[in-house]
């Protein structure tokens, strides 16, 4: 309660939650909000320029593009939240036991990392989906690997400055184990700024996932993904560019509250800029 | 062969089966310039509910010994020879032998020996409250259920004199001030009955009338859960009140040990000759000037062949900067390693 109080106090924090909110919420009600079948073809019905009954008109196909819009809602939520579980799932586990053990395995981790790092995101989820296959799956495990560095440094960080509380000490003193002591006093600490973390990749992610459909990396069709839907329309940005309306502004939505959303939270539950409740 | 069984009994304390009891303990940490020995040779037992005060300043290896006991000597540092022997039960553990990541070592820790540590503000984890720090404490060790640990948790917070233990057992760390705090601690390295308590300058960072009252608190409880303490701080007052028997150290080596009021009474060593004079009286004149020992301790890199104190001593002689006093038993219950009281009884030459 004091948490929602307090980012409540954020304006645009609180604007941008509630788009943040109502996205996720046609994400997940996508098969029931969506006024036509996102992928029924009708040939009488091309490039329909916006009208009552297609808000955001038709595209080559017939296909209602509010429909295909509120589809792939669906799909970039899951695939961008999907990639940060597994991003999350693999690098806060070898963050905190390379943060917790340190020496050599701490070393040759970071190392890893660093290697990782120097590659621009989009380059390395592209190498990645390559080998892969450009599946829905293969976007996931792509974004996912691509951020997992961060993922690792800041588990890493938290696990070298909270091992040397005196709690910890006092831990082991008490008899606890390196596994009871990470499970139970380091986890808790770190929790918080992985939360920052995630919500600082979801925009990342969203641009990216796009990014990848958009060279045909992505989601494949019929399928639809903003970044494809947006390379198909360029085709016919002249006799046709309301096709690029509807995924234009999803993908500005969704990558906007989701960058200020974690502004917000950050500044909110950050630990180092506040102190713990 | 080894450094003279002198020393052995004249720690005085428990007769025949001492709870804990050091032989020959050395503890050495590697470091840039070498090798330094912060604990050299040490010999003492500590008997079943008996209070050992271990003062000396900062550095003479008082607290590292205790960390030895549990086994927490941390690289650099590591039990160079000796041994730590603990009764548990029937059996007799070698702690120093002990893997220290090991099982058997943790079995040990927190229940058949606890500490308490000198910064209570730190010691607890601030994303917990207290109840539930001390019942994760009690089912580390004892397999009761979830709730039971809950209950037995408000229990001992009511046994250290903490008010209305059961809304307090939900209270987290911040919530409490720093007397709480060392209760809540002391109440959680109490609570698997502990045979053996470590305080590690428990009452140092508390103010006077808070500490005061700790220590009453650790009195009580001695007496109400039988444990022995061994008592490491450099407040002289702290061991008049709480200690049976008290070892100075310096340097790393027990210099005299005893029942605290013969030694308080008729210090030996002159560094505990020093230490009582540099306490502020409340008698005699009140304009002299107190007394303070001259000069720094050594760095236990640089230690000669000499007693360590000689370099500050106010009555060296040249057998002292030549020879190591042994720890010798003078006159039955006390033990003094000074040339001054016992002509030439040398320890053995070592290597270090």
């Amino acid at each position: 309660m004091d948490f929602l109080k307090r980012f409540s106090r954020d304006r645009v924090g609180l604007f941008f939650g509630i788009v943040l909110v109502l996205i996720y919420l046609v994400a997940l009600t996508a098969h029931w909000i969506t006024p036509y079948d996102p992928l029924q073809t009708d040939l009488r019905k091309v490039f329909q320029p916006p009208s009552r009954e297609h808000w955001l008109g038709t595209d080559q196909f017939g296909r209602d593009l509010l429909s295909r819009v509120i589809l792939a809602t669906q799909v970039t939520a899951r695939v961008t939240g999907l990639a940060i579980l597994f991003a999350v799932v693999t690098g806060v586990p070898i963050g905190m036991l390379a943060g917790f053990v340190g020496g050599w395995l701490d070393g040759l981790v970071m190392r890893i990392t660093d290697m990782l790092l120097i590659f621009p995101i989009i380059m390395l989820a592209i190498v990645l989906v390559v080998i892969i296959g450009p599946t829905e799956n293969g976007v996931i495990f792509a974004l996912g690997i691509s951020q997992m560095p961060q993922f690792i440094r800041v588990a890493r960080g938290v696990t070298l400055s909270v091992k040397e509380e005196l709690y910890i000490e006092a831990a082991v003193a008490a008899g606890a184990g390196r596994r009871y002591i990470l499970r139970r006093h380091v986890w808790p600490n770190i929790s918080t700024p992985i939360i920052v973390q995630a919500s600082l990749t979801l925009p990342v992610f969203v641009l990216n996932a796009s990014a990848l459909s958009y060279l045909g990396l992505g989601v494949q069709p019929p399928t639809p993904e903003w970044g494809q839907m947006l390379n198909e329309s360029i085709a016919f940005i002249f006799t046709a560019p309301h096709l690029m309306i509807g995924p234009t502004i999803a993908l500005f939505l969704f990558t906007l509250a989701a960058n200020l959303v974690g502004d917000a939270l950050q500044e909110t539950i950050n630990p180092r800029l506040k102190k713990r409740p | 062969m080894k450094a003279l069984a002198t020393a052995k009994d004249a720690s005085g304390a428990g007769e025949g089966r001492a709870l804990l009891e050091l032989r020959d303990l050395s503890i050495d940490f590697e470091t840039e310039r070498g090798t330094a020995r912060v604990v050299d040779r040490l010999n003492y037992r500590i008997g079943h509910g008996e209070t050992v005060g271990i003062v000396g300043e900062s550095g003479c290896g008082k607290s590292v010994t205790a960390r030895a006991v549990m086994g927490l000597v941390e690289a650099p540092g590591r039990i160079a020879e000796g041994e730590i022997l603990y009764r548990h039960g029937d059996r007799v553990i070698d702690i120093a032998r002990l893997d220290p990541k090991g099982r058997r070592i943790r079995e040990l820790r927190g229940n058949a020996i606890s500490m308490i540590f000198q910064e209570p503000m730190t010691s607890l984890n601030p994303v917990f409250s207290i109840g539930d720090q001390i019942a994760e404490a009690v089912l580390l060790h004892q397999s009761i259920g979830r709730r039971d640990a809950a209950d037995k948790a408000v229990a001992m917070l009511d046994a250290v004199g903490i008010p209305s233990p059961r809304e307090r057992a939900r209270d987290f760390p911040h919530q409490l001030s720093g007397g709480m705090r060392q209760r809540a601690m002391i109440a959680m390295a109490m609570s698997c009955n502990p045979s053996l308590l470590i305080a590690d300058e428990p009452t140092t960072a508390l103010d006077v009338t808070i500490q005061a009252q700790v220590l009453d608190l650790m009195n009580k409880l001695r007496a109400e859960f039988h444990a022995a303490i061994m008592f490491i701080t450099h407040d002289l007052g702290v061991i008049a009140t709480m200690a049976d028997q008290i070892r100075v150290m310096y340097l790393g080596r027990v210099v005299e040990s005893g029942p605290v009021s013969t030694v308080f009474r008729q210090p030996l060593h002159p560094y505990t000759q020093g230490m009582m004079q540099s306490i502020p009286s409340l008698k005699g004149a009140r304009k002299r000037r107190l007394r303070s020992i001259a000069g720094n301790v050594p760095s236990p890199l640089e230690a000669g062949p000499g007693c360590g104190f000689a370099s500050r001593c106010p009555h060296v002689m040249d057998v002292c900067r030549k020879a190591r006093p042994a720890l010798v038993s003078e006159g039955g219950v006390r033990s003094v390693a000074c040339f001054l009281h016992h002509a030439r009884t040398e320890e053995a030459p070592h290597e270090g």
